[in-house]
């Protein structure tokens, strides 16, 4: 190995990802980097350290006082309506000053139940979950009206704006990111001073905090080149290079696959070289005069899949990720060997063709990984694997008794996936495979060009499912000049399916600039629509002659996801947290858990909050906290969630806003008048919020006062039509989790004076 | 009724106190007219946003 004097780099990936397991790229770009001599990287996982950090005791003081400053609910009083200008702060404010009460004293216990023992108690696992979501609503509301969710993260500025990105950067107020760098990840670069810094930009959602943590470095350390690159920087990384002002979050971008152009780039700064000859580079040369010219770069050779080191993610914080286990990703293909979807652009995020690593090679550096970090368990980060693959890995696999388990994306593959197939899969570790099913309805899977059909996509989750892998389908929801009744026969399929599909990611269509779709928008009867003003331009809307509409395909959206919550196991009541924490149902599933298995205890948890028996007895629940509030809550929430509020907003993907959205809104969703209700938090329920009027308050505090349910009822002993009434009452309560049956308490009968037997 | 989240006066409000706790004097419930009272419930669920079931990617 070729020893070099130390040249300091610092590879980031910047928040927001999802904070239960760590991300490929970087280990990757690390294990390249030391083979080839340069052994002083370091990794920094960016967004781990901010979730950790924002889910702190202290840091949630300092927004609760942040909020009660910013967004104080006396501020709504005394006026004659709500206009819908004024919902979402509303509506963040009265979550925040019912839900911030304890949450700083929980939050720590929280973060150990995930990342420890507590995690396998379903109770304490929902628990500490729902307490991490208050957490990150109340650090939200404190800069609002930018929102952090473990999936996402938006400001009030626009994505596809460089002029508002850049703003973004500057805004202390609404962007939480300026202090935390300033404060934790600057102080540490300051001392090491590295001479290349490195930013993974996988998603929309890194891009205002990746730009955010450039222009900090770009100020503090000018002798520092700031590159950037990742998947959603080969989308619209030369938009990027070509606004305004970009050059002082920036030096430099890498496009498409890292390894080799970032090796060229340290050695070339090293030597003080010129970087016109590092291929897949867009570059800033800043000349004398002060001018900045962007020069775009040849693109580079790909690297030989095979020949790549195994991922390196030392000096990555394993223990803090929020899972009790961590579960390493590992690539075993890049790109996709089917390549024909024909609304899917990762082949282009990727890079050019097809590359693979030999099963044994896999195996090799699977063993190295479960070696050096102690666990067995692995998400295979791949588009799908070839047929051939999917009967060779698991081989390899099981020859080698590698006893690990994974999870990965597949494409249906009949006759891989036949029953032996499956039971090999299985046998040789495979817990969870997510296959793109996408539409039961075959002439839309044709203008798509998937090349499968429901029948065939159904046996191969049969026979997965039967071999006691858990099956997950991708679906899509308005695809160009699919029709209501399409969408509808497809969840129905679903549904019908439940007992073989464990899960379903469910998404709406929408149009990027490097699909097919886009370039071809007569293929599908769709015209696509330009945003004025949007240089970081990605994604568009468009207008279809035939079909859903785009605001109709939000609807549906909603109607099959409700759909799916009432019929799927893991999607009930707040079991679905564990569908929504990316790898925590794989965990149970690899620690011996059957789906089977876990999807009758999400059934059991949901029934028990629906069906109590007549005669239980309740109390009231511990750590309620209530606010009034002078506008309906649920009528706010019911109104922003519509899809026309829903647009005003960034949307997940896309961090954009639709064009007159507000305007749209504003007119079609009107105002709310102002009434008294009573917004109730229970941290141990399956919906965080609850909407009482006065008088179910009062009755909740008659409740609490009498200690039970049956006390209630012994020293007022009502008429039968009140009892009947409050008992109604107390078990619309249990199903929001206000109050909690009491084990081994019955009422007494109706005719009946006594207290409760024990 | 107070706006402030209110902690102290029940168990109903607060984290620190246990509903049954033994040691808390309990108020007398005071008799309400149960047919009289409006007791909708309205519970609110957290919608899930179209992006957000993509979990798997993000």
């Amino acid at each position: 190995m070729i020893q070099r004097h130390p040249f300091p780099i610092d590879l980031v990936f910047p928040p927001q990802g999802h904070f239960t397991q760590p991300y490929l790229a970087l280990p990757c770009l690390s294990a390249y980097l030391k083979e080839n001599g340069y052994q002083d990287v370091e990794l920094v996982d960016a967004s781990i350290e901010a979730y950790d950090r924002f889910l702190s005791a202290e840091y949630l003081e300092r927004c609760a006082a942040k909020v009660a400053q910013r967004l104080p609910l006396d501020a709504f009083d005394g006026r004659t309506e709500l206009d819908f200008d004024h919902m979402e702060r509303f509506r963040v404010a009265s979550e925040a000053h019912v839900a911030a009460p304890g949450l700083a004293e929980r939050v720590e216990g929280a973060k150990r139940v995930v990342r420890g023992e507590g995690f396998w108690d379903r109770d304490a696992y929902l628990e500490a979950m729902g307490t991490l979501y208050a957490g990150l609503r109340l650090v939200s509301a404190a800069h609002f009206p930018t929102v952090l969710t473990p999936h996402n993260f938006t400001m009030g500025y626009a994505n596809d704006r460089s002029e508002e990105v850049l703003s973004a950067t500057l805004d202390e107020d609404q962007n939480p990111f300026v202090e935390h760098f300033r404060t934790t990840l600057l102080p540490r670069l300051l001392e090491r001073r590295p001479r290349l810094v490195g930013l993974s930009v996988i998603y929309g959602s890194q891009l205002i905090p990746a730009l955010t943590l450039g222009r900090l470095i770009k100020e503090h350390l000018p002798e520092c080149h700031v590159t950037a690159g990742g998947g959603f920087l080969a989308y619209i990384g030369e938009k990027l290079m070509n606004a305004p002002g970009m050059d002082a979050c920036l030096d430099s971008i890498i496009f498409h696959e890292g390894e080799r152009p970032l090796l060229e780039l340290a050695r070339t700064l090293e030597q003080r070289g010129s970087l016109e000859l590092i291929g897949s580079l867009t570059w800033f040369d800043r000349e004398e005069d002060g001018h900045v010219r962007t020069v775009v770069n040849a693109p580079q050779h790909p690297l030989k899949l095979e020949d790549a080191p195994v991922p390196d993610f030392s000096g990555l914080p394993l223990d803090r990720y929020f899972s009790p286990e961590v579960v390493l990703p590992y690539d075993v293909n890049r790109g996709c060997y089917y390549g024909a979807c024909t609304f899917c652009t990762l082949p282009t995020v990727i890079g050019p063709g097809y590359r693979t690593r030999s099963a044994s090679r896999i195996v090799d550096h699977v063993l190295e990984l479960k070696e050096r970090h102690g666990t067995r368990n692995f998400n295979f980060i791949t588009d799908c694997m070839p047929p051939g693959m999917i009967s060779d890995l698991p081989q390899e696999l099981i020859a080698r008794e590698a006893d690990i388990r994974y999870w990965c994306d597949a494409r249906v593959e009949p006759k891989a996936y036949d029953p032996e197939g499956a039971r090999r899969l299985f046998e040789s570790g495979c817990r969870k495979l997510l296959f793109g099913f996408e539409t039961a309805t075959p002439r839309l899977l044709k203008l798509m060009k998937k090349g499968q059909s429901p029948r065939a996509t159904l046996e191969v989750a049969r026979n997965c499912t039967e071999a006691g892998i858990s099956v997950t389908f991708y679906a899509m929801v308005g695809f160009p000049t699919e029709t209501r009744e399409e969408a509808r026969h497809t969840a129905r399929f679903l549904v019908d399916n439940a007992d073989v599909v464990r899960e379903v990611s469910l998404q709406t269509f929408h149009i990027d600039e490097v699909a097919r779709t886009y370039h071809h928008p007569d293929e599908f009867g769709i015209t696509v629509l330009d945003g004025a003003g949007t240089d970081l331009q990605l994604y568009h809307d468009y207008e279809s002659a035939r079909g859903m509409s785009q605001s109709e395909a939000a609807e549906m959206f909603d109607e099959m996801m409700g759909e799916l919550r009432q019929h799927f196991p893991l999607f009930s009541a707040d079991n679905v947290l564990f569908f929504m924490q990316k790898s925590h149902y794989f965990l149970h599933l690899a620690r011996g858990t059957t789906p089977d298995e876990f999807a009758a205890a999400c059934r059991e948890r949901a029934q028990a909050l629906t069906d109590p028996e007549d005669d239980a007895d309740f109390a009231v629940a511990e750590g309620l906290s209530r606010v009034e509030i002078p506008y309906s809550y649920a009528r706010c929430v019911e109104k922003l969630a519509h899809p026309l509020a829903r647009a005003i907003r960034p949307d997940f993907m896309t961090g954009r806003y639709v064009h007159g959205a507000a305007e749209r809104a504003r007119a079609a969703l009107g105002t709310l008048e102002p009434t008294t209700r009573v917004l109730v938090h229970a941290p141990r329920a399956a919906a965080p919020f609850t909407e009482l009027r006065p008088d179910g308050l009062a009755l909740l505090d008659a409740l609490d006062a009498a200690g039970s349910l049956s006390e209630l009822l012994a020293a007022w002993d009502p008429s039968p039509a009140g009892r009947e009434r409050l008992i109604e009452f107390v078990h619309r309560l249990h199903r929001c989790g206000l109050v909690r049956r009491l084990a081994g308490r019955t009422l007494p009968s109706g005719d009946t004076r006594v207290g409760a037997t024990h | 009724m107070e706006r402030r989240p209110d902690r102290d006066r029940t168990s109903a409000h607060s984290d620190a106190s246990p509903t049954n706790d033994p040691s808390k004097p309990k108020p007398k419930p005071v008799r309400l007219d149960l047919e009289r009272l409006d007791l909708t419930v309205e519970e609110v669920e957290e919608r899930i946003r179209p992006g957000e079931t993509n979990v798997f990617d993000k």
